[in-house]
């Protein structure tokens, strides 16, 4: 029988944390920091694993459980490969890894919307000595995008937002030549291609 | 004196030796005055790509091996870039031994959208939903399999361990944005069976990649936008899967293609790769850049 802890557990020498490798304090975190990163809009999860204390040999693979998502994919690179789930459901256990004592490894898992909506999914860390395995840890992860509104679409203040020749009229972002760019946090900038 | 001696021995046992007239040997070894180290020792013949196959005097029965890489890559895929580096490794190792081929598909592959180049191709996804592939970045090499990036090093020199029956040529010149290409394959032993592949690969393409920053640094992820794309496949040639051929011993098969080059494509970029493959997984395999 595998027990299994909450996250802000050390369970089994691991926790789940955020970058800086502080332990989450609940079990369920939100997420809703939209943000564009040029392939489209993404909702990170910010979440790391930490090898709290777990001794030498032990190692940790990650598994999703998708249980609601309104539309999208979500994606999870760890320990040195990514997928992509585009269906809710439990999905295949990542390959174990060894983390240093002390360490924090990001998971790089993040949910992809294509429109607003939202995703809760499920992330266990199963911990293994050799082969046996000595337990899990779960923390829950809701991602927001739009309509539930808790937070806005972070802006990406560097994007531009609008070009303009130099008598003002409005041409098509990234056109050559010289051009004056408004970016998304206001400013103006003289831009030459 | 003894040198040309020693010249004209040899040369005359190589000329023998693929003729079974074995029995000259034991006089050949009775001269006393070759040195130890310079006994003829008989060694399969291996060359690659050679141009002497038409040399009645030699009998040449395989050729090195070129390995095939096909890397499934996608421009979302914040690790493939650690599967690139692993390819730059061996390139500097084995150099023109080994064919790498970026296919970009799949569910981490990236089509393009108004701001960001895309260099995924529905070609790259018919390739990963055909070898049914789980993950990126992951790779088949020689088509033996999926193999995951951490093992490439490792399947690569176990596969250029072998030799191959198979020896090709290929060329490709580029003329009024259209390019000629043409291969030859040669069987050097026995008959072959199997698929003639060509695909347009291209170097130097700059697109946004996710990636590490630094690449070893699990825990930083940017966009890059000034990420340098090599061998990315563009097309195929002749069909997705190729088209049959048959060889016979020493009976090349020689085609030409025409192929216009794509508006969306640096032609002094391009190369040519053609290979071989049937059930046993990829039988040889070539690269040349476009000449102009």
């Amino acid at each position: 029988m595998i027990a299994t802890v909450t996250a802000q557990e050390a369970g089994y020498g691991f926790a789940f944390t955020d970058k800086a490798g502080n332990a989450y304090s609940t079990n369920t975190i939100t997420c809703n920091q939209a943000e564009d990163d040029g392939f489209g809009i993404v909702v990170p999860s910010g979440l790391y694993i930490k090898n709290v204390d777990a001794n030498e040999g032990t190692t940790v693979a990650i598994q999703a459980n998708i249980i609601k998502m309104d539309n999208g994919k979500v994606q999870l690179c760890f320990p040195v490969n990514c997928v992509s789930y585009s269906n809710t459901g439990e999905q295949q256990m990542t390959e174990k890894t060894a983390i240093e004592k002390g360490e924090v490894k990001n998971l790089q898992t993040e949910w992809l919307p294509e429109a607003e909506g939202a995703c809760t999914v499920i992330y266990t860390a199963t911990v293994f000595s050799g082969i046996t395995k000595k337990g899990t840890i779960a923390i829950t992860v809701n991602y927001q995008y739009g309509t539930t509104g808790i937070s806005a679409t972070t802006v990406n203040h560097m994007k531009p937002q609008a070009t303009f020749d130099l008598s003002g009229r409005r041409l098509t972002i990234g056109k050559r030549g010289l051009s004056i760019v408004r970016m998304a946090d206001g400013t103006v900038r003289k831009i030459v291609k | 004196m003894e040198i040309k001696i020693l010249y004209k021995v040899k040369q005359t046992a190589k000329r023998l030796l693929p003729f079974g007239l074995l029995t000259v040997l034991p006089i050949l070894s009775a001269c006393d005055h070759i040195d130890e180290n310079d006994r003829l020792i008989y060694v399969e013949p291996v060359v690659q790509n050679d141009s002497t196959l038409t040399d009645s005097t030699k009998t040449i029965t395989s050729t090195l091996r070129t390995v095939l890489l096909e890397d499934f890559t996608g421009q979302m895929c914040v690790n493939c870039p650690k599967g690139t580096e692993v390819i730059k490794q061996l390139q500097d190792d084995y150099a023109e031994r080994l064919v790498a081929v970026g296919i970009h598909g799949g569910p981490l592959g990236f089509k393009g959208n108004a701001t960001t180049i895309g260099l995924a191709t529905d070609l790259g996804d018919k390739y990963y939903d055909s070898w049914q592939l789980e993950y990126q970045p992951v790779g088949l090499i020689d088509r033996h399999g999926a193999v995951n990036y951490t093992d490439w090093v490792t399947e690569v020199r176990k596969e250029m361990a072998k030799t191959s029956s198979i020896s090709m040529e290929l060329e490709a010149t580029l003329n009024d944005n259209q390019i000629t290409i043409i291969t030859k394959a040669t069987s050097l032993e026995g008959t072959y069976d199997g698929q003639l592949q060509l695909w347009v690969l291209e170097d130097s393409i700059t697109a946004t990649q996710k990636r590490h920053d630094p690449i070893d640094n699990d825990n930083v992820t940017i966009s890059d936008k000034n990420y340098l794309h090599n061998h990315v496949l563009r097309c195929a040639v002749n069909g997705s899967w190729g088209e049959s051929i048959h060889l016979n011993t020493n009976d090349p098969i020689v085609k030409t293609y025409p192929l216009t080059v794509d508006a969306a494509w640096e032609a002094s970029h391009l190369s040519i790769v053609a290979f071989l493959y049937n059930n046993s997984g990829v039988e040889q395999a070539i690269k040349t850049k476009v000449k102009e």
